[in-house]
């Protein structure tokens, strides 16, 4: 009852993972996977999705195993050493940041190309990063009960939206299934994948579960599977309602499926400001959980100070990376690059390396338990 | 300590209470050796009580009697045929107990003064309820006495398990406080907690439970209540029964009722005295009330001016045609039209309740018209107002539609710079600070958010109340092994 703001829920994980993934990821989806299989997209992002299942699988699995621990800095330091648990901590919080900067840059092109064309790309960016400092300043169960409330905002209008794309889909442009090998669908999947960068947050979120175990685990995983299915059929639906040239030539696929669905009835004539809404909360938490990731792991590393400074240093971090790309499409081959690169070992190798430390340490484990 | 020599007594009392015209001071002798000295304050006591009950019979007592120097203090306290007396060998006490209304009796010899319970001053009784009026239920509302409160609970829960525990709360004003609660439902936690908070607070005075609310609230920064208010004893006795503690303030008629959540703040007394698919569907215009309440002019605002393709063309004609001679940009209208209506809702919460209606229709109505007619404001941003307007009174707590005033300012303002990314802003800082906020340890936002902790129990008495016979179980502010109701 009496809550010290530093737990959190499995709900709350859930609804942080599928608000997380619906970000600014998801509207390039279908076109990146489309650029290897063409009208067979979805086979990629289905493929991308059993990835992502096995890499969450890892991620929430191996730092389970440690039950004492209650951050991911305690349990690098633990399964490895002090010092390369704190060069973990502070490559992580790059990452984090690095990857905030940029889906803050591809947001603001977003906003500025549908919402606020003449609003300089800083001042949204400022905007937005004083939402994700207020949240992060309240600490991570707030965040988390925010995000029990948007996830709702953000699917349910998402799924009704979906339902009546279905009317204006031609499915004949899925046709025919088996045209591409499989090693483009595997190429593809792993290119897809990019939807899931960051997802190595689970490592810092998961610790910060007030019950964990099987059941937990099994309902995160269920999460995942549940946000797999909505990216596959929205990126079938983009390949069916556009088809397959229009999504290859879009730059934001996904949000101009949003914008040519018709809803019979509907009180607006057209919903871009409605779909943009959606993007800018899916933003927001992303941006936040990024933030706060990012400052728990720096107030961890460093163990001295308050978190709200750690807070500042980095919100001028992602600020300034942010301004500094220069154009949406820099952004995105950065964090392609990024994605490629690094999210593999933070989502397989290392926590490949801490269930095998906890094996080899399962003695002290349990004496400290 | 108390002199045995009454002599010292009664000039340290004069002095302390010189220039004090309603303190009433006296020193009878009745019979040779003994004297006694009374004090008490005018209006406060009930006189027929002394009378009756202190001074007829003391004076027969000792009349003509033969009582040796300190002897008479045991034959007085025997005499006095009244059960609601205390010794105290405290003076500080003793002019705390005076100022409260009781009056103090000294006898020459003794270190001791007798405390005779003889509060009696004029109160309203047991009044109507005037703010919270239903169609059923109870009329009865709290008084400005604590004892009348505490009362009107416990006739409503004639349990022994029913505590009620009272100190005194300001420097100077002293004042009464009470806190109820049912040992074995409320959390014991929350009830440390409550009395570690009442216990703390350090004030020159408190002189209602607003003040009080403000003193042990956490988030002394937030515009959204942290303790809910009601003048009801019914809901009062309701609450304790739901394991929420219920704190009574003399000279208050409204108790505050913790913990507080967002959803205990749009429930209303009557909600359970009527059958469930009417009061759902009230509690779900409430819920959409709110949001109205605070969104619809920022929504406005970001059609009218950021994004009016959103709207039907034919609306977004009108509105255009509508705005055509007004000579400033709708942020302004806005904001000089939710200007206006607040100083409307100031001055009719000011004016005599005859002239406050007179006074709503001059200024909605008449003064309205003539805005738009003198084409200062759109007709369409008169309606905004006043629909924004008519949502914030459908809200049962008027501390939440406080809180929604305000931040529905942010909302406009931050909707005027950025559009919908601003409107979507404001909402997040709002939603952000109500899920940061929690009242003994719960969320705010429960059982919306953090469902999981009563398994969604709660959640049948939030946005829809089912069926009576369903609420099985009390909602989550009760402990364990009480949320099943007897």
């Amino acid at each position: 009852m009496f809550s010290e703001n530093n737990k959190i829920s499995v709900r709350q994980i859930q609804a942080l993972i599928i608000t997380y993934f619906l970000g600014v990821n998801a509207t390039i989806l279908p076109r990146i996977a489309s650029e290897y299989v063409g009208h067979n997209a979805w086979l990629a992002v289905a493929v991308s999705a059993v990835l992502a299942g096995a890499g969450a699988y890892l991620c929430v699995t191996s730092v389970m195993l440690y039950r004492g621990k209650v951050s991911l800095h305690d349990i690098l330091c633990f399964a490895f050493s002090s010092f390369v648990g704190k060069i973990a901590c502070v490559v992580l919080t790059a990452y984090f940041t690095l990857l905030a900067a940029l889906k803050l840059r591809i947001f603001g092109e977003i906003v500025a190309a549908y919402l606020l064309p003449q609003t300089p790309l800083w001042q949204v960016a400022a905007l937005m990063l004083f939402l994700a400092f207020f949240a992060s300043f309240h600490g991570v169960e707030t965040k988390s009960r925010a995000s029990e409330i948007l996830v709702f905002i953000v699917v349910v209008p998402l799924i009704i939206l979906i339902f009546f794309g279905i009317f204006s889909a031609d499915f004949s442009n899925l046709l025919p299934i088996t045209q591409v090998s499989g090693s483009d669908i595997l190429i593809g999947g792993f290119e897809s994948g990019f939807v899931f960068t960051g997802l190595p947050f689970l490592l810092v979120i998961v610790p910060m579960l007030a019950v964990g175990g099987a059941i937990s685990r099994r309902r995160i995983l269920g999460s995942f599977a549940f946000l797999s299915a909505l990216l596959i059929v929205v990126t079938m639906l983009c390949v069916s309602v556009l088809g397959v040239s229009s999504v290859l030539n879009s730059r934001h696929p996904f949000l101009e499926l949003l914008f040519v669905i018709n809803i019979p009835g509907s009180f607006m004539e057209r919903q871009n400001a409605l779909v943009l809404s959606f993007l800018i909360l899916t933003v927001f938490i992303t941006i936040t959980v990024l933030t706060c990731c990012g400052t728990v792991l720096l107030r961890d590393t460093f163990a001295t100070g308050k978190r709200r400074n750690y807070c500042y240093i980095l919100l001028a971090a992602i600020f300034t990376v942010t301004l500094l790309i220069s154009t949406e499409n820099q952004a995105i081959e950065f964090m392609q690059t990024i994605y490629r690169y690094t999210t593999p070992i933070f989502v397989f190798a290392l926590p490949v390396l801490l269930i095998l430390a906890a094996r080899f340490k399962s003695k002290k484990l349990r004496h400290e338990e | 300590m108390i002199s045995v020599d009454i002599s010292k007594i009664i000039s340290r009392i004069e002095e302390l209470f010189a220039d004090c015209a309603d303190v009433i001071k006296g020193e009878v002798s009745p019979c040779p050796g003994v004297r006694l000295y009374m004090v008490y304050i005018d209006n406060m006591i009930d006189r027929r009580t002394i009378d009756r009950h202190v001074i007829t019979p003391v004076l027969e007592r000792l009349k003509n009697a033969s009582v040796p120097y300190g002897g008479a203090f045991d034959i007085v306290k025997k005499t006095l045929s009244t059960l609601d007396i205390q010794e105290n060998d405290s003076f500080d006490d003793i002019l705390t107990f005076i100022l409260s209304g009781d009056t103090a009796l000294f006898i020459d010899g003794s270190d001791k003064g007798i405390i005779i319970a003889s509060r009696g001053f004029g109160n309203r009784g047991v009044p109507d309820v005037s703010t919270e009026v239903t169609v059923m239920g109870s009329r009865e509302a709290f008084s400005e006495v604590v004892r009348i409160n505490t009362a009107l609970i416990r006739r409503r829960i004639r349990d022994t398990k029913l505590k009620i525990k009272q100190l005194r709360i300001g420097k100077r004003s002293q004042t009464d406080v009470a806190f109820m609660y049912v040992e074995d439902i409320a959390r014991t936690e929350a009830v440390t907690e409550v009395e570690r908070l009442l216990n703390d607070v350090n004030a020159d005075a408190v002189t209602d439970v607003g003040v009080l609310e403000q003193l042990i609230e956490k988030s002394w920064y937030s515009p959204f209540p942290q303790a809910e208010t009601t003048e009801r004893p019914d809901k009062a006795a309701a609450s304790i029964l739901e394991g929420r503690i219920v704190i009574t303030v003399d000279n208050s008629p409204f108790v505050l009722m913790l913990p507080v959540t967002l959803n205990s703040l749009y429930q209303s007394a009557d909600d359970y005295f009527q059958r469930f698919w009417v009061m759902s569907f009230t509690r779900i215009l409430r819920f959409a009330a709110g949001l109205i309440a605070v969104a619809l002019p920022g929504l406005y605002l970001a059609a009218a001016v950021y994004h009016p393709a959103l709207l039907p063309s034919t609306l977004m004609l009108k509105m255009a045609e509508a705005r055509v001679n007004v000579p400033f940009p709708a942020v302004a209208e806005i904001l000089l039209m939710e200007a206006s209506f607040e100083l409307l809702r100031e001055a009719g919460t000011r004016m005599p309740q005859a002239v406050g209606g007179t006074l709503g229709i001059v200024g909605g109505l008449i003064i309205g018209n003539a805005a738009v007619q003198a084409g200062i404001v759109s007709p369409i941003v008169v309606v905004v107002v006043a629909l924004t307007a008519i949502a914030s009174f459908a809200i049962p707590s008027n501390a939440l539609v406080t809180g929604y005033r305000m931040v529905k300012f942010m909302v406009i303002i931050l909707t005027a710079v950025f559009g919908l990314l601003g409107f979507w802003a404001g909402m997040l800082i709002i939603l952000v600070h109500l899920s940061s906020l929690c009242s003994l340890g719960i969320p705010y936002l429960f059982p919306f958010v953090s469902r999981d902790i009563s398994e969604c129990a709660d959640l049948k008495d939030s946005l829809v109340r089912m069926p009576t016979r369903f609420l099985k179980k009390r909602p989550y502010f009760a402990q364990n092994n009480q949320q099943k109701r007897m």
